[in-house]
């Protein structure tokens, strides 16, 4: 031990030992930002209750969505149309005098960063405005359930209708094909005592939408051969011939973009040649410049509880218009469905602000209270009343065409056809 | 030679100690302080730092690469929800089963279901090494996969299930029950399970550290440089292999449950492919082969994702949600991918031997520091060429 050696030592040793006796004293003192900040209960301001989340004069909403996944393009663009609206509605004056921010957070569609941010946001926010993905919605029910958080699931499953703390904005996957398969039977020749194919994601959305093709065949002497397929899955074309050795008059598909560009396709080249119906997210305009495009543009339909991009009512113009000039990006329907989204969120924000009440409880009663929610045209009036049920059962038909902006055009109406009328939701009377 | 702290001066026997002692005082003070969101992060870097302690002990230690660590994660996930759970209706008509148990009791049955499960692979783990234990081990994570979208009256189906809260003799480690107020901070949930999860780590941390540094540890590291020169050495090859598989098992299996924990619901798309290969890349980040590495890795592959996503509205360069751009997603994994690639070129021993090579800067003789350096040819997780066994207790024998 040399003579530096020691001198070396005791400036280390007298900086550990402060550096440990200063430790020591922050945490005895216990002087921590944190202690009694919560401020979870109610307050009044301007004759409002509010709570977490809500200012004199903002409310916070959070977005969990996804832009960098699998699903960043649909988190994308329904995140610019809830942008679009909520910038117009707050050049209005906003709610209750009280402008709204949205807190937007990129999960990547991976649950661990969804956790971790939704712990981040929960105290900061009123509500969320947008929670996307199956998995993740399934991963923070028990969170949305004891926060009271009232929220908007990118996801039209009908399963999430027994959370009361869910907005539903649309109608439900089994509804969709439900009525999708009875405009197959009225427009392309299809009769009583045909085989139809039904390929499906192994999950909730897959399984919802075969819950619908399942009762609507059976109610109209159809026969139903399904195949399930993981969502990883890409080659579609041994599932296309067994439906063909099967003698398919229509083929139903509850998958990814990617894997009806394949289904179609080898419709098409196999010379099965029949239509095809899938549910709304089966479909990305972009999917019209890959081979599988002309196949699409003549066989692909698609059952949607909204108004494409290219749209004709009064909402869906507008929104046409304000995107154009806003954004540069490839539009799709996740644009309309996004605004009216935000239009659904904020008539029930709008509702609590009525009942002088802008607290989660507030909210989620103004919920119950919502009996139709009015964006011009881009849905059907929607109505949650009735808890378990979905907020409408009506759904369009569109076909693929390269013509027009977002790839898809209107070939018959919003509308609910008899059978969807009368089918009875498996969620049916629950979710009070 | 017998000690080798005995040679150094008191400072460099006292700092590293006092360092640790500083750092244990920070992370038992942090809950008092930071918000909501760090202690949520805190709980998930305890949770992969015990995984990727085990997933080191195998592929790290004992030079097996094994992709399975996701599946016995989720046995350790789901086994304690199962123990723990009641049974109950949940959404789409699905009832899951369970036994009711109490959670500590829950815990420790997921870690030996976990351990069993290592063990029933065990014929397969311990015949089998580099690659072709790698693919074996791959079919255990769609195996996995399978059974957890499929079982549905044990783990829910797609839809996850409920993981009973954490309680210990009637201490119940929710926001209330009993209420609790430490220094004004009120104590919620986050709070305990922070503290849970940090005595859980430090014990399966000094549990590791032990096993590495005893007897069993230099077999293990025999094995990795050398199947055959550890067989003339008289190591029982197979029996140990399987033995660390089982052992890697059960931290998989702690770390599992403390994630039930974290989320509250576990969901089975987390636990794919993908999860293995973030442990691959936490264990080889930090350092193959130490502990502390593992560790190290495990906090900054699990934080670097959320922490970006969390501030990227203060960092000006990235795009903002809506707008066109690299956004905070897409950066982090460039600053993911890019470390890895850094981490290979310029420092194949990781965070822990960027550490070590620090300390030999200070270091007067670097033969008796604490951890002398490890050879590089350590780090080839298949595990088939060295014969140089560079270890300090190897050394000392």
């Amino acid at each position: 031990m040399t003579t530096s050696q020691q001198d070396r030592r005791t400036p280390r040793w007298r900086a550990a030992v402060a550096l440990c006796a200063c430790a020591t004293v922050l945490v005895t003192a216990g002087c921590s930002t944190k202690a009694n900040t919560s401020n979870n209960g109610s307050a009044s301001s301007g004759g409002v209750k509010t709570g977490p989340g809500v200012t004199s004069d903002t409310i916070n909403l959070g977005v969990l969505t996804d832009l960098s996944g699998v699903f960043s393009v649909l988190g994308k663009t329904v995140t610019q149309g809830a942008q679009l609206y909520f910038n117009d509605l707050n050049s209005q004056g906003g709610i209750c005098g009280r402008k709204i921010k949205l807190q937007i957070q990129d999960a990547g569609y991976n649950v661990q960063r969804a956790v971790s941010a939704y712990a981040g946001m929960k105290d900061n926010v009123l509500g969320m405005e947008q929670l996307l993905g199956s998995p993740i919605n399934a991963a923070l029910k028990q969170n949305i359930e004891q926060d009271q958080m009232f929220t908007v699931p990118v996801s039209w499953a009908s399963t999430i209708l027994d959370n009361p703390n869910n907005m539903i904005v649309g109608t439900t996957y089994d509804l969709e094909m439900i009525n999708g398969i009875e405009w197959l039977m009225q427009n392309k020749g299809l009769t009583k005592g045909d085989t139809i194919g039904h390929i499906y994601i192994q999950g909730e959305y897959g399984e919802d939408a075969l819950l619908g093709s399942k009762y609507a065949a059976q109610q109209l002497g159809l026969k139903l051969i399904s195949q399930q397929v993981t969502a990883s899955a890409t080659d579609m074309s041994s599932q296309v011939a067994a439906l063909k050795n099967q003698g398919v008059k229509a083929i139903l598909v509850t998958t990814t973009p990617t894997q009806t560009a394949s289904i179609v396709g080898v419709d098409a080249a196999s010379g099965l040649n029949v239509p095809v119906m899938g549910n709304s997210p089966t479909f990305v305009p972009q999917l019209l410049g890959t081979a599988a495009g002309p196949a699409l543009a003549s066989l692909f339909y698609l059952a949607a509880s909204w108004q494409p991009y290219s749209g004709d009512s009064v909402g869906a113009t507008k929104v046409r218009a304000e995107y154009s000039k806003a954004y540069q990006d490839v539009p799709n329907g996740g644009v309309d469905w996004g605004y009216g989204a935000a239009v659904a969120y904020s008539t029930v924000l709008k509702k609590a602000c009525d009942n002088k009440d802008l607290t989660r409880a507030g909210v989620q009663a103004a919920f119950r209270q919502t009996t139709s929610v009015n964006t011009d045209g881009i849905l059907p009036s929607l109505d949650y009343s009735r808890p378990g049920d979905p907020p409408t059962r009506e759904a369009l038909i569109a076909q693929a065409d390269n013509a027009v902006a977002g790839g898809l055009k209107v070939v018959s109406p919003l509308a609910a056809s008899d059978l969807a009328k009368s089918y009875i939701a498996p969620e049916h009377g629950k979710g009070g | 030679m017998s000690d080798p702290f005995a040679r150094l001066p008191l400072w460099r026997r006292v700092v590293p100690r006092l360092g640790w002692l500083v750092l244990l005082l920070v992370l038992l003070a942090l809950p008092l302080y930071v918000g909501q969101f760090w202690e949520q992060l805190g709980l998930l870097v305890f949770a992969a730092a015990i995984g990727a302690i085990g997933l080191n002990l195998i592929t790290g230690s004992t030079g097996q690469l094994s992709l399975a660590h996701a599946f016995f994660l989720a046995v350790g996930a789901y086994g304690y929800a199962y123990f723990a759970g009641s049974t109950v209706g949940i959404g789409g008509g699905i009832t899951v089963h369970g036994l009711s148990l109490p959670p500590f009791a829950a815990m420790v049955l997921a870690v030996l279901l976990a351990g069993f499960a290592g063990l029933l692979f065990s014929p397969i783990s311990s015949r089998l090494r580099g690659i072709y234990l790698g693919l074996a081990s791959l079919a255990l994570v769609f195996l996995g996969q399978h059974i957890l979208q499929n079982a549905e009256t044990v783990t829910g189906g797609f839809y996850g299930r409920y993981a009973q809260p954490f309680s210990l003799f009637g201490f119940s480690f929710t926001d209330a029950n009993p209420p609790l107020t430490v220094l004004n901070v009120p104590f919620g949930q986050l709070e305990r399970l922070w503290f849970l999860g940090l005595v859980l780590l430090i014990l399966a941390y000094l549990f590791a550290q032990n096993l590495l540094r005893g007897r069993p540890g230099r077999a293990l590291q025999t094995i990795r440089d050398s199947e055959v020169a550890a067989a003339v050495m008289g190591v029982n090859v197979r029996r140990y292999k399987a033995a660390a598989f089982v052992v890697s098992s059960m931290y998989a299996g702690l770390g599992g449950a403390l994630i039930a924990l974290a989320f509250q619901r576990p969901v089975p798309e987390y636990f794919g492919l993908q999860l293995s290969v973030t442990y691959l890349a936490m264990i080889v980040i930090g350092g193959l082969g130490s502990v502390r590495g593992a560790v190290a890795g495990a906090a900054f592959v699990t934080a670097l994702p959320l922490v970006l996503t969390q501030y990227s509205s203060s960092l000006a360069f990235l795009a903002q949600p809506g707008q066109s751009g690299i956004g905070p997603g897409d950066f982090s994994n460039y600053v993911y991918g890019g470390a890895i690639i850094l981490v290979l070129l310029l420092q194949p021993r990781g965070l822990a031997g960027l550490v070590n090579a620090v300390r030999e800067r200070f270091a007067r003789r670097p033969v008796t520091a604490p951890s002398p350096p490890m050879q590089p040819q350590q780090f080839d997780p298949t595990g088939s060429s060295s014969s140089v066994i560079v270890n300090k207790e190897a050394r000392q024998v």
